[in-house]
């Protein structure tokens, strides 16, 4: 195996390998091609490996982000200053002006699509099933969700979310009329559907069994059940189609009180400013107002009750229309009185009074042209500016909302069109460190390495004494034992499986790293490959130390062993390899995770966190790097040392 | 040319004997050794005495041949009685006699998977109905008998082009040597994870087909597609030791016998089909008996990389081996046992077939 480099002492190897010869002039087509395989063999081969550690370091959204860009880019976050969460409210300060204040609470989420806010249906959609919307005989949309979410906006626009990819949602208008259903179609049992019929608060959850169709007839309203999150389960942030960013303030039990990890509320930057033509949108606690201040640039406020709506602006008039058939639950105060107004009828605005909106729960008080205090008994009191030249550095969060209990929330609708997002290249270890709380990366790591040097040692141990017999001794029985081992080198251990398996629970090994290292170590390659090479120590060496009065074992362990050395180290490496990549036996031995070896606690991993292939990424690389660290240092002795196998 | 000054010979450097602690931790390990060896004869030597010089050979190889009957031979043996017991007890003395039963279910299937097109267009979900588990296990032995050749057949093509290159006079050969081999040394749940991160949907390799404006492709969802990847990084993941052992036989080969075709005038082809070949077939014997008996247990990376999905387009006979006793509701222990003999007599039956070819063909290059 000599590196045969010619006459190259003094010059740059690098000059020398473009101008080597071949015993000709220069470097001739066939070494051109050579070089070529070299290369391409070194992009194949390594390839995948750089591409899987550079995906590691991207951050849960990039990782799926379609197509994938090459390098990890993180958004610019920063943190927030101060998380006041005393007298119930939020108060997140930014590194700019603003200050994110009153968040609603108990608010069903809302999906906004320019301004129209609307009670919306959410399906939850698995990754990898087909969804199928129909309006009446028409196919508007066949193929993947990708494990995204179908929104039912209005009575006749629906808006496919895709988890993966939401700047990619769809939108569809549905020709809704009285006679058209609707239907949703997905191909598993796992599709949730909540229906809440709009007036009350009653909620039905359908679950849809395999293949079945969810049929929504014009009328039903459908309204989410997120507004209790289960514990675990991140809110999302939607970006529908029509360049809004919605932030949807979500309720983690309204009794509970959820401990935000400060650490977890870093946001993105983008460059965002409201100006002209936007809405902010504030929704009190019980949703029986909304007030909306659209067009920042011209102070107009809007009430939305939940029956009834005024709009209203300064110097203007009120106009007051509820809905036929509505109980009033709301109350218009000016400057402390009560005004008691008809349907249709209208109010002169004028700058000196004060009027105060009383909702079920929240009051509302508004002087035109100074801010808008929200009063509220559950979150108190707070305001918001009401400024024409409102803007803001709008921080998109990645992965979690605005999230507290008995907190409120604001809603910004941003327009998205306006958003660039401040990246640079960054190396997270984010995914790392998430991955570890689930994948515990130090006690497998410590069980296989346990078990791969038992293991190795004890095979070594043993398969040494069995070659020294059958080497250097004539007994009975001899080559039938050697017969037999050699014809088991073709019977893999995947062919006795089920015995094995007998064996090993009859022992009480279940669960025990001792049954994935004793079945192993016995190995017929071991044995084979010790006793070719013992053959070639010659036996005057053992003859003279017999005759010196040493003993056998003597013989064994200081003759033949050191004399060994390099077939010992051929059979190390091999088994450090098996018994470190060992898959399918630690698999069936092994069922509880507190004795999982690297692999099977990886596969496990991978199975239990599906889709999240940010966090089995990391976890991957992880598991990659013990190896490649010692192949790193020990290549040159590990490929010499398997290549000289095939020699014999 | 300038004249040189005289090189004076630097004086040999001697070992450091200075460094105290080395030293001390150098003899307290051969007299620790030694302590240890002496207490061990102290109980060889009566042992010996015992059984003699001869004896102790079966001491020797006792310890081996303990672990290696009960976890192996014995294990084969039981294999048999599973094979022709049924029930899903795990304990034989619960489980009933069946005679050949299991032997018959593996291999009466009525709707022969075998006149479906295995290929089969799109080979999804749904197209695989479980009539009969037959139907799964003929699919499993066809899928493996197609993965077995096509992937010993890329291996051995791919290894051998492989190692022909790096035993050409190239630069750097000890660091493309170890870039083949490094994929080696992966488990084949990481080989499985990372291929899978390249081939999903929103994977890399969609995202250049994107790039060039081409539809992507459902690389894992499509079953040829999928089943062309599993070849794909079997064949990745395992070439290099191939390579390995291939590139040491190249070596082993004497140059005179190069140097005498060039004199001779023969073109590089002919040397490699006259001398190269011949001479390396040994080593490809060893390379194609490995690898096929590799080839025929594919489980664990495909376990990780497909599952056996679509459908089973992908599944072969170790994770069918693996369902019916380790991963169903139902154990069913002796339709394992059975597929495990069946897989052993074929892998005993194509060994000696390799072996039969292989001295057929040493007799006429003999003569």
């Amino acid at each position: 195996m000599s590196e045969t480099v010619q006459n190259t002492t003094a010059e740059n190897p690098l000059v020398s390998f473009f101008t080597r010869t071949n015993g000709r002039g220069s470097l001739d087509l066939t070494d051109m091609l050579t070089y070529l395989y070299l290369g391409l063999g070194t992009i194949v081969m390594f390839g995948p490996v750089a591409w899987l550690i550079l995906s590691s370091f991207k951050s849960e959204s990039e990782v799926s982000a379609f197509p994938p860009r090459m390098l990890p880019y993180q958004p610019e976050t920063i943190e927030i200053e101060s998380f006041n969460r005393e007298g119930g409210l939020v108060d997140l300060s930014f590194d700019d002006l603003t200050t994110l204040t009153a968040l609603d609470a108990a608010t069903d989420i809302e999906i906004r699509v320019d301004g129209i806010t609307s009670r919306v249906a959410v399906v939850e959609i698995p990754a990898d099933e087909t969804v199928i919307i129909r309006a009446g005989e028409e196919t508007l949309y066949e193929g993947s969700a990708a494990g995204g979410t179908l929104l039912r906006i209005t009575d006749d626009e629906f808006m496919l979310l895709d988890a993966a990819d939401p700047d990619s949602s769809m939108l569809f208008t549905l020709p809704f009329t009285e006679a058209d259903n609707v239907t949703i179609t997905t191909a598993t049992d796992t599709v949730r559907v909540f229906n809440r019929v709009d007036d009350g608060d009653q909620q039905t959850v359908v679950h849809l069994p395999q293949s079945d169709e969810l049929t929504v007839t014009n009328g039903e309203e459908f309204l989410t059940n997120q507004r209790r999150v289960p514990e675990g389960v991140t809110p999302t942030v939607t970006i529908d189609e029509s360049d809004n960013v919605t932030y949807i303030g979500m309720v983690i039990g309204a009794e509970q009180v959820e401990v935000i990890d400060v650490q977890r509320i870093q946001r993105s930057l983008f460059d965002i400013t409201l100006a002209v033509a936007t809405n902010l949108v504030v929704a009190d606690v019980d949703d029986d107002i909304r007030v909306r201040l659209n067009d920042l640039s011209l102070p107009t406020l809007e009430l939305e009750f939940a029956e009834a709506e005024f709009l209203i602006n300064e110097g203007e008039t009120i106009v007051y229309e509820p809905d036929d058939d509505t109980e009033i639950a709301y109350q218009l105060q000016i400057n402390g009185e009560a005004v008691e107004l008809e349907p249709s009828s209208s109010l002169e605005i004028d700058t000196a009074n004060t009027y105060t909106f009383i909702g079920r729960t929240s009051t509302i008080t508004w002087q035109p042209g100074n801010d808008l205090t929200i009063e509220n008994p559950v979150v108190g009191s707070y305001t918001m500016p009401f400024d024409p030249d409102f803007s803001v550095r709008v921080a998109q969060n990645t992965g979690l909302n605005l999230i507290s209990t008995e907190q409120p929330t604001i809603s910004y609708d941003v327009p998205l069109n306006q958003r660039t997002a401040i990246e640079q290249v960054e190396f997270s270890f984010d995914n790392y460190t998430e991955g570890v709380e689930s994948f515990n990366f130090l006690r497998y790591f410590g069980n296989s390495v346990f078990v791969t040097t038992t293991a190795t040692l004890l095979t070594l141990f043993v398969n040494s004494m069995a070659a020294f017999a059958l080497s250097k001794y004539r007994f009975p029985g001899r080559n039938a034992i050697f017969v037999v081992i050699i014809s088991t080198l073709m019977v893999p251990l995947s062919v006795i499986l089920v015995p094995a398996f007998l064996l090993i629970t009859s022992l009480g090994w279940n669960n025990n790293l001792i049954g994935v290292i004793i079945p192993t170590i016995g190995t017929p390659t071991g044995v084979f490959l010790l006793r070719q090479y013992m053959l070639t120590i010659p036996d005057e060496l053992i003859e003279s130390a017999r005759i010196d009065g040493a003993t056998e074992w003597r013989i064994y362990l200081q003759i033949i062993l050191p004399l060994s050395g390099p077939a010992l180290a051929v059979l190390a490496i091999f088994s450090v390899m098996w018994r470190w990549n060992d898959f399918l036996w630690p698999k069936i031995v092994l069922t509880q995770s507190h004795v999982f070896t690297l692999q099977v606690g990886l596969e496990s991993f991978q199975g239990e966190f599906n889709n999240q292939w940010h966090l089995i990424l990391a976890m991957t690389v992880l598991s990659l790097l013990p190896i490649t660290l010692v192949f790193a240092f020990l290549q040159r002795y590990i490929t010499t040392g398997i290549a000289t196998t095939g020699m014999k | 040319m300038t004249t040189q000054p005289t090189v004076s010979i630097p004086p040999p450097q001697r070992t450091p004997i200075h460094k105290w602690p080395g030293k001390i931790l150098y003899w307290f390990a051969i007299v620790v050794g030694e302590f240890i060896i002496n207490l061990m004869d102290l109980v060889m030597q009566p042992l010996q005495r015992l059984v003699g010089v001869r004896g102790m050979a079966y001491v020797f190889i006792l310890p081996n041949m303990l672990v290696f009957s009960i976890f192996v031979l014995f294990p084969m043996m039981t294999n048999f009685v599973y094979t022709f017991t049924g029930s899903s007890a795990l304990f034989l003395e619960d489980r009933p006699w069946v005679g050949t039963e299991n032997i018959e279910t593996l291999f009466n299937c009525d709707g022969s998977v075998l006149g479906i097109e295995v290929g089969g267009e799109d080979g999804v979900i749904g197209q695989d109905p479980l009539r009969c588990e037959e139907d799964r296990f003929a699919r499993a032995v066809v899928n493996t008998a197609v993965f077995v050749v096509l992937q010993v057949g890329f291996m051995i093509g791919i290894s051998l082009l492989t190692a022909v290159i790096l035993n050409r006079k190239i630069r750097f050969r000890g660091f493309f040597r170890s870039v083949f081999f490094y994929p080696v040394l992966l488990s084949p749940i990481v080989v499985a994870l990372i291929w899978r991160w390249i081939l999903q949907e929103n994977g890399l390799f969609n995202g250049i087909l994107d790039g060039v404006g081409l539809d992507t492709v459902g690389f894992l969802t499509q079953a040829n597609w999928a089943r062309f990847w599993v070849i794909f990084i079997s064949v990745w993941s395992l070439m290099g030791f191939y390579t390995l052992i291939l590139l040491a036989g190249l070596q082993a080969i004497p140059l005179e016998l190069y140097e005498a075709a060039e004199i001779d005038g023969a073109s590089n082809w002919r040397k490699f089909r006259g001398i190269t070949l011949p001479l390396l077939m040994p080593t490809m014997l060893v390379v194609i008996i490995l690898a096929s008996i590799r080839a025929v247990q594919v489980f664990d990376v495909v376990w990780a990389f497909t599952g056996g999905a679509p459908g089973s387009a992908t599944l072969y006979i170790v994770q069918y081996i693996y369902e019916n006793g380790f991963a169903s509701a139902t154990r069913r222990y002796g339709l394992a046992a059975a597929t495990s003999l069946v897989m052993a007599t074929a892998l005993i039956a194509f060994t000696l077939f390799q072996l039969y070819i292989n001295r057929r063909n040493a007799l006429e290059s003999a003569a």
